[in-house]
């Protein structure tokens, strides 16, 4: 099959995406766990002391949660690129949608920075004493988590337009895009309610599975099987001769 | 772009424009840290009346970069359309996150200048909470420099591929690119400092002056951008 220099660079750009997802994925899973590892939930002392014997693991995590927002906009790239042609409009705003979630999330990693500097810095515990500082902690902590939800929330709006292009087209088998259309709606009601009923958080987290399935699978899809174009100009002959016909 | 407007451009007046806005970029910069904005302010500095000179300095910044930007966009579309246009959005983001991180000097500033609202705290408890805020301002700085690192890069990369500017350019601003990615790990490039960001001012400062005096190869940039279109 030959394809012109547009289609081949459609294509580079199918693998690209396919392989930020799983990239994306992964740095983003590692730094949370590794972050999540060493809370102690309500103890801010044993909390501190934890990641004072292990700062530079601790960082790790944090820099991994940023690096992953930072690599997002890779991942929009290849995206638009791939699903451009099925229809511009609706993948450049999938685009922006995803280009303001970066944002978001590179900003968010701000604040577990800074509540770092207070478990690590003598100055907060000697001006605010014992006590206080894990109000501040338990402040940013809070920003972050809630910035989370409202950054995701910009991040499913990109997600449920670029499955939804890959449903129109005839790039990846349409169960797949429809359970990654699926996953990104189902978060989304997830997100809101978890936004108004914070005290389901640990059930309403667990809607995010089908997501995370969905990304792995067709970023796995797009890196090692790429994008179908063939099929789809056998549905423009198929349009054409339809055409004609009448 | 069609033929006929490739035809009638004058890319060599469009960079030179481009160089203007751009070393107006960095006057802004030095006169904004001369002034104590920037990540030079300080829980005293923040006081003092000239920090507001540097704090409209930081957003006038944001204003004549992303004019670059757009310039840029338009100067490296012909040597690649969809890597240019990612250079321009990492160089936005990181304009929005600088432009977002002026609210803590603000925040930091209203817990300094007390109130009755505040009495409930002590001064020292203020200003500690104040360094927090100026510390989210320095991490955002440092957050700002990493979506520009990646745009130094990626104009390195262009200048190296495009015909109408000399490769060394391109090598310069790959090297301000790493040098802006070294607060990726903010102990490293604390470290590093002041000589990363002397590096970055170098790749910087001699696109800046190139453009200014050279400009562009306007017969090349015509021919790269009539081979584009068609591609």
């Amino acid at each position: 099959m030959i394809y012109s220099d547009n289609e081949k660079s459609q294509i580079r750009y199918a693998r690209l995406a396919g392989f930020m997802y799983l990239f994306v994925d992964l740095a983003y899973a590692s730094g949370v766990m590794i972050a999540n590892r060493f809370e102690v939930p309500g103890n801010f002392t044993e909390t501190a002391h934890g990641i004072m014997r292990s700062e530079l693991l601790y960082r790790i995590g944090l820099t991994s949660v940023f690096i992953g927002a930072l690599s997002t906009v890779f991942l929009a790239m290849g995206l638009y690129v791939t699903v451009k042609p099925i229809d511009k409009n609706l993948a450049l705003l999938a685009l922006l949608f995803r280009l303001v979630e970066a944002t978001m999330f590179g900003l968010l990693s701000l604040f577990s920075f800074v509540v770092l500097k207070v478990f690590i810095g003598s100055d907060y515990t000697n001006a605010l004493g014992s006590s206080q500082p894990s109000v501040l902690v338990n402040l940013c902590t809070a920003v972050y988590s809630d910035g989370f939800l409202v950054a995701g929330l910009f991040f499913l709006m990109g997600s449920i337009l670029f499955f939804y292009l890959f449903l129109k087209s005839t790039y990846l088998p349409k169960a797949l895009s429809a359970f990654g259309l699926f996953g990104s709606l189902l978060v989304t009601i997830t997100n809101f309610a978890d936004l108004l009923l914070p005290q389901y958080h640990k059930i309403l987290h667990l809607g995010i599975l089908p997501l995370g399935v969905a990304e792995i699978t067709v970023g796995l899809w797009l890196l090692i099987k790429g994008v179908d174009l063939r099929s789809r100009e056998n549905g423009t002959k198929d349009s054409v001769a339809a055409q004609s016909m009448k | 772009m069609t033929n006929a407007e490739i035809a009638t451009s004058s890319p060599r007046s469009n960079a030179r424009i481009a160089g203007m806005w751009y070393l107006i970029t960095i006057l802004i910069i030095v006169i904004s840290s001369l002034a104590g904005g920037g990540f030079t302010t300080t829980v005293d500095s923040i006081r003092h009346p000239s920090f507001w000179l540097g704090y409209a300095g930081d957003l006038g910044m944001i204003v004549s970069y992303a004019v670059v930007t757009a310039l840029f966009y338009y100067l490296f579309k012909p040597v690649n359309r969809r890597l240019s246009l990612l250079a321009a959005f990492f160089s936005l983001l990181g304009c929005a996150v600088q432009a977002f991180i002026n609210v803590f000097h603000l925040a930091a500033l209203a817990l300094l200048s007390g109130g009755r609202d505040l009495s409930a705290f002590s001064p020292e408890q203020l200003r500690v909470q104040a360094t927090m805020f100026l510390e989210l301002y320095n991490r955002g700085y440092g957050i700002a420099m990493v979506f520009f690192g990646c745009y130094c890069l990626l104009i390195g990369y262009l200048i190296f591929k495009s015909a109408f500017l000399p490769r060394v350019l391109g090598v310069f601003m790959a090297f301000s690119g790493l040098a802006c990615l070294t607060f990726l790990i903010p102990p490293f490039a604390n470290a590093l400092y002041p000589y990363n960001l002397a590096v970055d001012a170098l790749g910087e400062w001699a696109l800046t002056l190139w453009l200014l005096v050279m400009g562009v190869n306007p017969q090349r940039w015509k021919e790269q951008a009539s081979a584009a279109l068609e591609e």
